[in-house]
C-alpha cells in the first residue's frame, strides 16, 4: 500500500474518531450553560407590549425609508417629537417579522440569549475560571438576569453588553480585541439606551489597571473615550446621550413603569438579585485573599445601578460572573473525561430544546398562539376591527397599546409604552378614565372616544361603572377584557 | 515642684461616649411627634387606666366597631397615657429623647463590650443613629427598641458577665405587653447560641436555656399564646404590607432604603478590606438582620442596631484596648460636650407652641384648626370620612366622633380600605359609598384625597367649612 495513502486513510479515521468520540465532561458543562438559557428562552412566551409597536416602526421605517422623528400612532400626541433611538432595532425585528413572522422571532430571540450567555461564559474563562466554575456562574447569572430576557431592543443592548464584557476581560490576553468595542457601541448606540455601559465598563476597567499597574491602561482608556466619541454615529448624534439620561430619570417613567420601579425583595426578580448579591457579599468576605478597591467599586456600581430599577439588574446579572471568576482561584482543568453518560444528557437538553420550539404552538400572525405571544388581546382586537371606523381614534390599555398599533394600523390609540413622549395632562386623562374617576365622561366626549377597549386588570375599576352607565353598551367581553360603544353615536 | 498638674475637663474617650448618647438626644428633641401612631394609644391608654380593663373591641371607627381588637401593645398605651398625664404633648416629647438615649447608650455598651475602642464605639453607635433615625417615633415600637438595644448589650456582653443573660425573659415579659417585635429576643439568643456553639464557648447551654425560657416568658401577657399569631399576623397582613409605608420593602429612592443599603455596603467594604476572617454565625446574624430589613423598611432598625455591634465584635473583640496619649482630660472636650448640652436646652419643648392653627409646631399630623372647625360646626357623635393620617388625632382630640380608618391597619376590613380608596381617589359613585356610611362631614387631607377634593369642592351635596394649608372640612347639606 503507498504509504502516503496508508497515512491519508489512517488521518481519516482519527477524524472519524474524534468525531464519534463522546463529549468530556467540561464540554457538556459549557454546552449546559449556553443551551439551559436557550431553552429556557424557547419554552417561554413573546409579549407584545414592548415589541409590536417596534415591529410597526421598522416597517414604516423600511416602507419610506426614513427614520421616524414624530410621534405615528396615537391622537394625544401625535406629530409631536419623538427621539426614536431604537430605530435600528425596529428595522431588524421589522425584517425577522417579515421573514418569519412570531415564530421567526421567538427563534432570533433564543439565539440572541445563546449568543448572550456564551459570551458571559467565554467572559467567565477569560477571568480565568474552569469550565464547571464558568458554567455555574453563567446560569447563575442567568437566574438573576431572566427577568430580562423579553424580545425588545433592550436584548440586543444585552447582547452587546455580554460582548464588550467578554472583550473587556480578554483586554490582557488579546489586547487588541478591545478595540472592537468603539465598533460595538456605534451599533449600540443605534439600537437601545445602554450604550453609555460600553465606555462606563472600559472606565471602570481603566481603574482596575491602573491599579493593578498594568502597562496598557492607558489604552483602556483611550478605547473608553473612542467608545463615547462613537456613541454620536447615529442620526440624532449627541442627543442620544441626553435620551439616555432622560430616560431614565424621567419621573413619570419611574414612577409608573414597573420595571422601572426600583426591586424589591417582595418580586421574584428581585429576590433572586438580593440573593445574589448576598452570595457575592458573603464570597467576598469569606475568601482568603483581599479584593481591591476598583474591583470593589466595579461590582458596587453595577448593585448601584441593580438598586436604582429593576431593568439594572440584568446589568447586574451579566457582568457579577466574570468578576467573582476572576477573584477566584485559578485551578487546574480536570483530566479529560470522556463519556457517552455526558452525551445522553446533551442530547436531553437538545431533545427539550427541540420540543420547546415556537413551530409547536404557531396561530396566525394577527392571532397567533397565546402559548407564543402574550399581552396580545386577539379576541378584543377582532371585535375592534368590526367596530370601528378607518381612522378612527379608541380608548386603550396601555399594555395593550403596542398590540393594537401593529395590528389596527388605521386605528390612533389614547396611550402607549413611550411614556416619555406624552404630556403629564394626557397620562392623568387616561388615569381618570381608567379609575373610572368622577368626570371620566369628560375626558373621553372631549377626545371624540366612542370605543372604549378596557383590560380588566388595568381598567378593573372603570368596568364596572362603564357597564352601569346609560351611555355606553358593552359589545363583547370575555376573560381578558371588554369592549364599550358609546350609544347613539 | 514637679508633681502632675491636676487637668480639669473631659476625656477624649468620655466625649466621644458622651457625643454617641447625646447627639441623639438632641436630635430628638430637635424632632417633632408624629400623632399617627401615638394619639390613639394615648386615647387607649387613659382607658385603661381609667377603668382598670383592656379594650377588646373596636370603639373609635363606625366602619369596624365592635370588631375585635388584640391590643397587644396595651402596656405602652399605659406608659404613654401616664406621661401624657404628668405633662402633656411636652413631656411626652422629653419622654422620646429619654427614651432614645437610653436606646444608644446600650448599643454604645454593646459595641464597647464587644472590644471596639470608646471612638470607634462612638462611631459605630452614631452609624447606627444614623440608619434608625427615621423609626425613632414616639409609639410602643420606640420601647421595642429600646428593650432590643437592652438584649443586644446583654448578648454581646455575656462572656464577660454571663449572669446577667437572666435579665433577658424579664424584659421578654415586658416586651410581650408594649410591642410585637418581642420575638426577636428569643432569635438573637438563638443566634448567639450558635455562635457559642461554633466557637466552643463554656456559656452555650446556657444562651439556649435562655433562649427557650424566653420563649415562654413571652407568654405572660393577657393574650396569652395569641400574641405570637398577633406578631405573625401583622406582619403578613397584605392590608398592611401593601398600604402601609413603613411595611413596604425599603429601596434606594427613599432616604430610609439609601441609608440601609449604604450602610450593607460600608459593613461589606470595611470586613473585606479590613482583612478579618469572619465566622459563620456572625456572618448568618447580619444575613439574617439584613433580610429582616429588606422584607420591611420599619426591619432596617433592628439590623441598623445589630450590624454596628457585629461589626465591632469581628473587628476588636481579639485586640487589646489602646489607651491612647490623648486621653487625659482636656478643656475642649468638656466645652465640646457642654455646646451639646447647650443644643439640648435651646431644642427643649417648651420652647414650642404645641399644634399652632398655622406653621409647624412641636406635633405633625394634628389639623388643629380643622378639627377646631369641626367640634364648632358639627353635632357630636357624626360620622366623619377622614384622612386615614388624621384618624388617630381624632380619635384622640374628639372623641365623640367616630372616624372611618385609622391608623390601626388590621383592625378595619379589607372591603372598607377598598370604598376608602375609591372615595379617596374621587372614583365615580363616590358620593353613594358616603352616603351608604350615613357620613355627616369629610375631613379630607390634602395629599391623601388630592384627587377627591376638586370633585367635593364643585358636588351641590357639601359645604365647605373650613379649609387650611393641609386640608379641607366638608359638612353636608
Amino acid at each position: 500500500v503507498d504509504p502516503a495513502v496508508a497515512s491519508e486513510v489512517k488521518a481519516g479515521e482519527c477524524v472519524r474518531r474524534r468525531r464519534l468520540a463522546p463529549p468530556t465532561i467540561g464540554q457538556l458543562w459549557a454546552f449546559a450553560a449556553v443551551a439551559l438559557p436557550v431553552v429556557a428562552a424557547l419554552r417561554a412566551t413573546l409579549p407584545a407590549n414592548d415589541l409590536a409597536y417596534q415591529i410597526r416602526a421598522g416597517e414604516i421605517m423600511v416602507r419610506t425609508h426614513h427614520v421616524i422623528r414624530v410621534d405615528p400612532f396615537t391622537f394625544t400626541a401625535f406629530g409631536r417629537p419623538w427621539l426614536d433611538q431604537q430605530w435600528g432595532a425596529q428595522i431588524l425585528f421589522d425584517l425577522v417579522y417579515r421573514a418569519g413572522g412570531w415564530v421567526g422571532l421567538a427563534l432570533f430571540r433564543s439565539a440572541l440569549v445563546g449568543c448572550i450567555y456564551l459570551l458571559v461564559f467565554l467572559a467567565c474563562r477569560a477571568a480565568g475560571a474552569r469550565i464547571r466554575t464558568a458554567a455555574w456562574l453563567t446560569v447563575a447569572g442567568f437566574t438573576v438576569s431572566a427577568g430580562g430576557l423579553a424580545l425588545r431592543p433592550q436584548l440586543l443592548g444585552m447582547a452587546l453588553f455580554a460582548c464588550v464584557v467578554w472583550l473587556v476581560f480578554e483586554r490582557h490576553r488579546h489586547p487588541r480585541w478591545v478595540w472592537i468595542v468603539p465598533v460595538v457601541t456605534a451599533l449600540w448606540a443605534n439600537l437601545h439606551g445602554s450604550f453609555f455601559l460600553a465606555p462606563f465598563l472600559l472606565g471602570l476597567a481603566w481603574l482596575g489597571d491602573v491599579h493593578d499597574r498594568k502597562p496598557r491602561a492607558a489604552r483602556t482608556l483611550a478605547v473608553a473615550l473612542a467608545s463615547a466619541a462613537a456613541a454620536t454615529l447615529n442620526p440624532f448624534g449627541l442627543r442620544v446621550w441626553a435620551y439616555a439620561v432622560g430616560i431614565s430619570t424621567n419621573p413619570v417613567i419611574t414612577r409608573v413603569i414597573t420595571e422601572w420601579q426600583p426591586p424589591t425583595v417582595r418580586d421574584a426578580t428581585g429576590a433572586v438579585f438580593f440573593a445574589s448579591i448576598v452570595a457575592v457579599a458573603g464570597f467576598l468576605v469569606l475568601r482568603a485573599r483581599t479584593t481591591s478597591w476598583p474591583t470593589l467599586l466595579f461590582l458596587g456600581v453595577f448593585v448601584l445601578i441593580g438598586l436604582e430599577a429593576v431593568r439594572g439588574i440584568f446589568w447586574w446579572g451579566l457582568v457579577a460572573p466574570p468578576m467573582v471568576a476572576q477573584l477566584l482561584p485559578i485551578g487546574k482543568e480536570p483530566q479529560v473525561d470522556r463519556s457517552w453518560v455526558n452525551g445522553v444528557f446533551a442530547a436531553v437538553i437538545v431533545a427539550v430544546g427541540l420540543s420547546s420550539l415556537p413551530l409547536w404552538r404557531t396561530g396566525s400572525r394577527t392571532a397567533p398562539s397565546p402559548r407564543l405571544v402574550t399581552i396580545a388581546p386577539v379576541a378584543v382586537t377582532a371585535e375592534l376591527r368590526r367596530v370601528l371606523r378607518p381612522g378612527e381614534r379608541f380608548f386603550d390599555p396601555v399594555p395593550w397599546a403596542s398590540w393594537f398599533e401593529l395590528n389596527l394600523p388605521r386605528n390612533p390609540v389614547f396611550l402607549d409604552p413611550r411614556i416619555e413622549i406624552f404630556p403629564k395632562q394626557i397620562l392623568d386623562q387616561h388615569e381618570d378614565v381608567s379609575l373610572g374617576r368622577q368626570g371620566w365622561q369628560w375626558v373621553l366626549d372631549r377626545w371624540g372616544i366612542r370605543v372604549v377597549a378596557a383590560d380588566r386588570g388595568e381598567e378593573g375599576q372603570l368596568i364596572p361603572i362603564i357597564e352601569r352607565d346609560p351611555g355606553w353598551r358593552e359589545v363583547y367581553a370575555d376573560p381578558e377584557g371588554a369592549v364599550f360603544v358609546r350609544i347613539g353615536a | 515642684v514637679d508633681a502632675p498638674a491636676v487637668r480639669r475637663g473631659l476625656s477624649l474617650p468620655a466625649l466621644w461616649a458622651f457625643v454617641a448618647v447625646f447627639l441623639p438626644v438632641v436630635v430628638a428633641l430637635r424632632a417633632g411627634l408624629s400623632t399617627i401612631d401615638l394619639a390613639y394609644q394615648l386615647r387607649a391608654g387613659n382607658f385603661i387606666l381609667h377603668t382598670h380593663h383592656l379594650v377588646r373591641t373596636d370603639t373609635y371607627t363606625f366602619t369596624a366597631h365592635g370588631r375585635p381588637w388584640l391590643d397587644q401593645q396595651w402596656g405602652a398605651q399605659v406608659l404613654l397615657a401616664l406621661v401624657n398625664r404628668a405633662g402633656g404633648w411636652r413631656w411626652l416629647a422629653l419622654f422620646r429623647a429619654v427614651v432614645i438615649g437610653a436606646v444608644f447608650f446600650f448599643l454604645y455598651r454593646a459595641c464597647r463590650d464587644a472590644g471596639a475602642h470608646p471612638r470607634w464605639a462612638a462611631l459605630l453607635t452614631i452609624g447606627s443613629f444614623v440608619v434608625t433615625s427615621a423609626g425613632l417615633a414616639l409609639r410602643p415600637q420606640l420601647f421595642g427598641i429600646l428593650l432590643f438595644a437592652a438584649t443586644v448589650w446583654l448578648v454581646f456582653g455575656r462572656r464577660r458577665h454571663p449572669e446577667r443573660l437572666w435579665a433577658i425573659p424579664v424584659l421578654v415579659v415586658v416586651w410581650a405587653n408594649v410591642h410585637g417585635s418581642f420575638f426577636l429576643a428569643p432569635v438573637l439568643l438563638g443566634l448567639a447560641w450558635l455562635q457559642d456553639l461554633d466557637e466552643r464557648a463554656p456559656g452555650a447551654r446556657r444562651t439556649l436555656l435562655v433562649a427557650v425560657v424566653s420563649v415562654l416568658a413571652a407568654s405572660l401577657n393577657p393574650f396569652g399564646l395569641r400574641v405570637w399569631s398577633y406578631a405573625v399576623g401583622i406582619s403578613t397582613n397584605p392590608q398592611i404590607t401593601k398600604f402601609v409605608e413603613e411595611w413596604q420593602p425599603p429601596t434606594v429612592r427613599d432616604p430610609a432604603g439609601a441609608l440601609f443599603f449604604g450602610s450593607m455596603a460600608a459593613v461589606v467594604v470595611i470586613v473585606v478590606l479590613a482583612k478579618q476572617r469572619i465566622r459563620w454565625p456572625a456572618l448568618l446574624s447580619l444575613g439574617l438582620f439584613f433580610a429582616i430589613g429588606l422584607f420591611a423598611i420599619r426591619g432596617i432598625f433592628w439590623w441598623a442596631m445589630v450590624a454596628p455591634v457585629i461589626l465591632a465584635w469581628l473587628l476588636f473583640a481579639d485586640r487589646p484596648a489602646v489607651v491612647g496619649p490623648d486621653d487625659s482630660p482636656r478643656a475642649i472636650n468638656a466645652l465640646i460636650a457642654g455646646g451639646l448640652v447647650v443644643l439640648a436646652v435651646a431644642f427643649l419643648p417648651w420652647w414650642r407652641t404645641v399644634a399652632p392653627p398655622t406653621g409647624t409646631g412641636l406635633l405633625s399630623d394634628a389639623p388643629t384648626a380643622l378639627t377646631d372647625a369641626l367640634v364648632r360646626s358639627v353635632p357630636p357623635g357624626t360620622r366623619v370620612f377622614n384622612a386615614q393620617r388624621w384618624g388617630s388625632w381624632l380619635e384622640f382630640v374628639a372623641p365623640r366622633y367616630p372616624v372611618t380608618v385609622d391608623a390601626r391597619i388590621e383592625v378595619t376590613p379589607a372591603r372598607v380600605w377598598q370604598l376608602y380608596s375609591k372615595v379617596s381617589i374621587g372614583q365615580q359613585g363616590w358620593q353613594s359609598i358616603l352616603d351608604r356610611w350615613r357620613v355627616g362631614c369629610v375631613l379630607a387631607a390634602r395629599d391623601q384625597q388630592r384627587d377627591l377634593l376638586p370633585f367635593i369642592r364643585r358636588d351641590p351635596g357639601w359645604r365647605l367649612v373650613s379649609s387650611d394649608a393641609t386640608g379641607m372640612l366638608f359638612v353636608r347639606r
